[in-house]
């Protein structure tokens, strides 16, 4: 009984260390595209009012004469 | 109570930044036009380490220099003489289809052409027919090799004017992207005040529409122009891997759901480090998580999450049992990422530098927003 305990806590380690190992290897990949995707569809989304570019002006501030 | 070796994890994350920078895909751009338009004002204004500086470049061809800078995965190529004559013009352009043509037979997208800017100075008044005949000629040539074409209307202190310039240009339905009107830097009008840099911010959105996604992060990494591009591209980088960490919590393999979020979370780092661009060291990867996921603010089950996701680091210590309910891992996952963008921010609009993240003011700022964060998703 003990013996059986003691080698699924191993396997399960075992199971641990190799999923996270596969995880370094596959997660980064999928995140990467995962969203690049959804940031091209969310700037896709948005519409850019072209007519209305322009600067803003800031007015010089003017003293009273001296 | 389990320790939480943030240190362990924050070396990861190191590791992981440095393995993204490494695979990031260069960003090659043709700055065409006239001497004097403000090409290198542009160039500057809108990408980090100011590459055009005077006798940065190496010529390649007789009109054309290549601009590049060890790290910075861009490559500017600037042409020169445009204003030379017609014959110049045309050895510009058989230069640019050349480059182009080159590029493209790599089959390496890290040197093909991604996009062409052709600057035009508002300032000018009008548009030489030679450089309307140019555009047309170079858009006819690039037919086979489709590199988006912007026309970037540079020194557009004057509204009236850039949006007049702006509708002659669309009106001659050239094969361009977009023709967007910009002011690289802030301009002294007499008498008047100040017209206010702008326009970068909309070039980069173009380019982000334009762009293949594989050069994505790339473009988010060297330009400082636009924080809400920035910022944009991190929160679909923060939701991807929220929805990738509620995946694998409601996955039913034992314990694969802690296996898995330590990439996730390491991923998702290092994503957004990637997109703004900044130099993060370990101390403060390590502030980070230690003020979010190990802080004493985080709630019982975010421990207990945390405590079970370390135990399968090799050499962290035995197996706990239980899982993550999908929901918690999804959640944790956005608020850590929430709370590094609003710290990337702050060093973004200078309200703190990339050192003080690692000071009691830099971890209460995260702790701070990732208690909200959980806050507002209600976990108990």
């Amino acid at each position: 009984m003990e013996k059986c305990k003691k080698i699924s806590k191993i396997a399960m380690k075992c199971v641990g260390v190799l999923l996270t190992v596969l995880g370094f290897m596959v997660v980064p990949t999928i995140l990467q595209k995962g969203s690049n995707s959804l940031y091209k569809k969310t700037i896709g989304n948005e519409d850019i009012n072209f007519d209305d570019m322009g600067p803003e002006i800031v007015e010089k501030k003017t003293y009273g004469g001296r | 109570m389990m320790d939480i070796d943030t240190d362990k994890i924050a070396q990861e994350a190191i590791n992981a930044i440095a393995e993204k920078i490494r695979n990031l895909k260069t960003l090659n751009i043709i700055v065409a036009g006239k001497t004097g338009v403000g090409k290198s004002t542009l160039i500057n204004s809108v990408f980090r380490e100011k590459l055009a500086e005077t006798g940065m470049g190496k010529p390649v061809t007789d009109h054309m220099r290549r601009i590049a800078k060890k790290g910075v995965p861009l490559t500017i190529y600037d042409t020169r003489g445009f204003e030379l004559g017609k014959e110049v013009q045309e050895e510009v352009k058989q230069e640019v289809i050349d480059t182009i043509s080159k590029g493209l037979a790599t089959r390496d997208i890290n040197k093909a052409i991604h996009c062409i800017w052709y600057c035009i100075n508002t300032a000018s008044n009008r548009i030489e027919p030679e450089e309307l005949e140019w555009l047309r000629e170079l858009s006819k040539d690039n037919q086979i090799t489709q590199v988006p074409i912007i026309i970037v209307l540079t020194q557009s202190f004057s509204k009236k004017k850039a949006q007049e310039m702006r509708s002659m240009l669309l009106e001659e339905n050239l094969d361009v992207v977009q023709v967007i009107p910009v002011l690289a830097d802030d301009y002294e009008i007499e008498d008047l005040g100040t017209a206010k840099a702008y326009g970068l911010d909309v070039l980069i959105k173009v380019m982000g529409e334009a762009l293949p996604e594989e050069l994505l992060d790339t473009l988010q990494n060297v330009q400082i122009a636009s924080l809400e591009e920035k910022k944009r591209h991190a929160h679909a980088a923060v939701a991807t891997a929220a929805l990738a960490a509620a995946g694998e919590g409601a996955a039913p393999i034992p314990f694969s759901d802690c296996a898995l979020l330590i990439p996730t979370q390491l991923g998702m780092i290092a994503s957004i480090t990637v997109i703004f661009g900044f130099d993060v060291n370990k101390s403060i990867i390590t502030a980070l998580l230690s003020s979010t996921i190990g802080a004493g603010g985080a709630t019982l089950l975010g421990k207990t999450v945390v405590s079970n996701l370390l135990k399968l680091i090799p050499g962290a210590g035995t197996v706990a049992g239980g899982a993550i309910s999908a929901g918690t891992a999804g959640v944790i996952t956005a608020a850590l990422g929430e709370a590094y963008i609003s710290v990337m921010e702050l060093v973004f609009k200078g309200e703190m530098s990339i050192e003080d993240i690692g000071t009691a003011k830099g971890k209460k700022v995260m702790s701070d927003i990732f208690k909200k964060q959980l806050a507002t998703s209600k976990v108990k």
